[in-house]
């Protein structure tokens, strides 16, 4: 469980990059944080494993203040974040040294960080590539290994900060799909993301905008707000674009999310006409 | 006037163990005013054909020719090099000077163009990509950001004034808002200039909108060239190389598969335009 | 293109030498090289070299791998051999020439300094070429680490040799990617003098400080996110162990060492 209880931030001389921002984020929630670059999204990644504090506000994970150094490393311990750069994440030559660094700085003992280490690189499908060298991988493949570098330290919560950002759309499903299927084994997911059918996927959505949450809800509501949504600089996904140019046009379709509830509500609203 | 492909191949690290071919018998014509979308996976041969194009790689068989200069001859290779522009992924990285007018004038400034001719093309360019040289010239590259950083390094080819605009990924990482402004700086230019653009993406949404023509590569290979109508109805075909169709097509499909008669479309606005005129028939 | 560039110099391969802990193979490179200066006779030189090559065979290293290692030595060798030659002068004199003067002692020096130099640069390229980078890294940083009582920084040498070789193939990637990009902006790195082409570099060299610098901030921060701080309360996942092999290792090496030594006493 994360608390942000009205969180402001700012960097040197410039305008806050987090205004007053409260919210909380219950284990086991699959939430997508969007907004334009320079939204603070960014920012607000970084105070939930106390790599920021807040200048006023208070964040808590799992009951702890990240702005008690004591906590420090038990938060970070709890909350994995994979970054947005694929190379600038490994630290060290062999895959498999790499997802153990973690563990390693946990001072877990080493027969437990092999066997971790083994079952990380097997969750996200790389044990084939634990005895290769980091920069002979894809980036999609980089950012597995990133992932399995986190879950070796047994987080309760995962925050990709623009994870999939540099990623080709192989890399980017290869990474969505283990992001989902952690998110099913119980790992509360937080995805911070611009591309809006990627935060589709997801049980909720924050959207920020200059600092400030602007929306906060499941996909249907908040792709509603076109109006809201346009003003924070961000589109609608592909397939919700679609639903409102048709009604737009005279048309009365429901919000749908995909291709296949888009088709069925089309050819449901043909039929009764 | 073309960028004529005849033939290309490329292999990595000819000779060794480690060899591998990038790209092989590629034939294909980027004409003058062109705009070609080109897709396929990563390591489908894309990146290696941008530089081929751009005479930074010489064809291992085959030629390169641009406007009929040979780019695997020194001499021609020199000629040519100023009219193809390339865009690699992430220019912003290449950006170096203490101002961004500077910056924007490398390129002009090592044509060898006098000063005056350098600094036309330089504002030309900035207010091309929206960074108007009174307001950006005199700041640092470094204090911009991302997407304006993205468009200051796109004016910095785009002021040399190459006939031929390359384009690797150039919305790789941008926000909405960014990819907008650097998808219609780009058209805008083609219109202005008649320049031929080749724009390698990801992005099928984006190709399928802008692109006159599309080539489809896949492991080196030119799989299909043509207009996007043609290329869109291969669904079987793009789907077997992995690649997903954009969503006005997928659409069209699912409606298809539910009786509903679609003729190929593949933009949002051709789809909807199709079904509220087919709405008010019924 | 970079891709495929070997760092260090590691031949991979499953020998008994290649299984032996890094760290006894770097103590027993330390007790080679001091008997390589000591020694100071024909044969027994021949002896050492004898030893080289059982160890080489033992590794089934490919004697062109070592032969590479070799060569950038040709020019020094030469100079050394020619400067011992000519200037000590002691025993027999074999030649003389205007001023050139060439003794016994003197040749018996040319060739002892040579004999050092090639089987100093080859015992060491034998350990290298039968040890990961990472490995090798780890036995230094576990040889050092007693010497953290006098603050010596043995962990953070080690993090920066592990990170310089992370980084050194993305780095060069990085390189030919800037280099391309300026090329097609029509820098021009091949002609004029070296002032010009100095300054050719700039537009290369600047982008990628400010990447370098990019990168680093970005690692440290995937660094504490991973929990690190420093060697305190650090563990290790592979956990270097003398062995038997070790153990036989270092008799058969420090004995012969023994012997030679003595024969030359």
């Amino acid at each position: 469980m994360i608390t942000l209880d009205h969180v402001s931030y700012q960097y040197d001389r410039q305008d806050a990059a987090l205004n007053d921002v409260s919210l909380s984020i219950a284990d086991g929630e699959l939430v997508a944080i969007v907004g334009h670059n320079g939204s603070g999204k960014s920012t607000l990644a970084k105070h939930l494993n106390a790599l920021l504090l807040p200048y006023a506000g208070k964040v808590l994970v799992d009951g702890l203040d990240t702005s008690d150094p004591e906590n420090t490393l038990a938060i970070r311990q709890k909350v994995g974040m994979v970054f947005q750069n694929p190379d600038n994440q490994l630290v060290t030559t062999i895959v498999e040294e790499d997802v153990a660094f973690g563990p390693e700085n946990l001072g877990i003992p080493s027969g437990e960080i092999r066997r971790r280490v083994d079952e990380a690189l097997a969750a996200v499908g790389m044990e084939a590539f634990a005895k290769k060298a980091p920069h002979m991988l894809s980036g999609g493949q980089k950012q597995r290994v990133a992932i399995a570098g986190m879950l070796a330290m047994n987080p309760q919560v995962l925050v990709l900060d623009e994870a999939t950002a540099m990623l080709d759309p192989q890399g980017r499903r290869d990474v969505l799909e283990i992001v989902g299927r952690l998110h099913k084994k119980g790992i509360t997911v937080i995805m911070i993301t611009q591309h809006m059918s990627e935060a589709a996927l997801c049980d909720r959505i924050i959207v920020l905008s200059g600092g400030h949450m602007v929306l906060d809800g499941p996909p249907r509501s908040v792709f509603a707000q076109e109006d809201i949504l346009r003003k924070a600089g961000l589109d609608l996904p592909p397939v919700v674009r679609m639903g409102a140019l048709l009604n737009a046009g005279g048309m009365s379709l429901p919000l749908c999310l995909d291709v296949e509830e888009l088709a069925e509500a089309i050819w449901q609203y043909s039929c009764k006409m | 006037m073309a960028i004529q492909l005849q033939n290309v191949t490329y292999i990595y690290m000819e000779g060794s163990v480690l060899s591998q071919a990038a790209v092989s018998d590629i034939r294909l014509e980027i004409q003058e005013g062109d705009f070609l979308g080109m897709i396929g996976h990563t390591g489908s041969g894309k990146s290696t054909l941008v530089q081929l194009m751009g005479g930074l790689l010489q064809p291992t068989g085959g030629r390169v020719l641009v406007d009929g200069l040979d780019l695997g001859d020194k001499k021609q290779r020199k000629a040519a090099r100023p009219r193809v522009g390339l865009v690699f992924q992430y220019p912003e990285y290449q950006l170096f000077e203490e101002t961004v007018a500077k910056d924007v004038a490398y390129g002009p400034h090592n044509l060898g163009l006098a000063p005056e001719e350098v600094e036309a093309r330089v504002r030309r360019a900035m207010e091309l990509v929206g960074l108007p040289y009174d307001r950006f010239g005199e700041k640092s590259p470094f204090a911009l950001s991302g997407g304006e950083k993205r468009r200051a390094a796109l004016a910095g080819v785009i002021a040399m004034e190459p006939r031929y605009l390359i384009l690797d990924e150039p919305m790789a990482g941008l926000d909405p808002m960014g990819r907008k402004a650097i998808l219609e700086t780009i058209a805008g230019l083609r219109q202005e200039t008649g320049c031929a653009v080749v724009m390698v993406s990801h992005s099928m949404e984006d190709v399928a909108q802008y692109a006159q023509r599309i080539a489809v590569l896949h492991q080196g290979r030119l799989v299909k060239a043509g207009a996007p109508g043609e290329i869109f109805q291969e669904e079987a075909l793009l789907r077997s190389l992995g690649l997903e169709l954009p969503v006005p097509c997928r659409l069209a499909a699912a409606l298809r598969a539910r009786g509903m008669d679609v003729p190929p479309v593949y933009t949002e606005e051709a789809l909807a335009a199709f079904l509220l005129e087919r709405g008010k028939h019924v | 293109m970079f891709k495929d560039i070997t760092l260090g110099q590691y031949f991979p391969g499953n020998s008994p030498i290649h299984r032996l802990d890094p760290r006894t193979k770097l103590l027993l490179m330390i007790a080679y090289i001091a008997a390589v200066f000591l020694v100071q006779d024909m044969w027994l030189f021949l002896a050492v070299g004898a030893f080289a090559v059982g160890v080489t065979l033992l590794a089934r290293v490919p004697a062109s791998y070592l032969w590479r290692s070799l060569k950038p030595l040709r020019l020094i060798l030469l100079f050394m051999f020619v400067l011992n030659l000519l200037m000590i002068q002691t025993g027999d004199t074999l030649f003389h020439w205007g001023f050139l003067r060439i003794t016994e002692g003197g040749l018996r020096q040319a060739f002892y300094i040579s004999f050092r130099l090639i089987l100093l640069v080859g015992g060491t390229s034998l350990v290298t070429l039968t040890t990961t980078p990472i490995a090798l890294t780890d036995g230094l940083e576990r040889l050092l680490s007693p010497l953290a009582v006098f603050r010596f920084p043995a962990h953070e040498l080690a993090m920066i040799m592990t990170i310089a070789l992370r980084f050194i193939p993305t780095l060069l990637e990085e390189a030919d990617k800037i280099m391309k990009a300026q090329l097609s902006r029509g820098a021009d790195l091949e002609s004029g003098n070296i002032f010009q082409r100095a300054k050719a570099m700039v537009p290369i060299l600047v982008p990628l400080f400010i990447s370098s610098f990019r990168r680093a901030d970005e690692l440290a921060m995937a660094m504490e996110s991973r929990c690190y701080h420093g060697s305190e309360g650090r563990t290790r996942m592979h956990v270097l162990r003398f062995s038997r092999r070790d153990g036989l290792a270092a008799a058969v090496t420090l004995g012969l060492i023994a012997l030679i030594l003595l024969a030359q006493a």
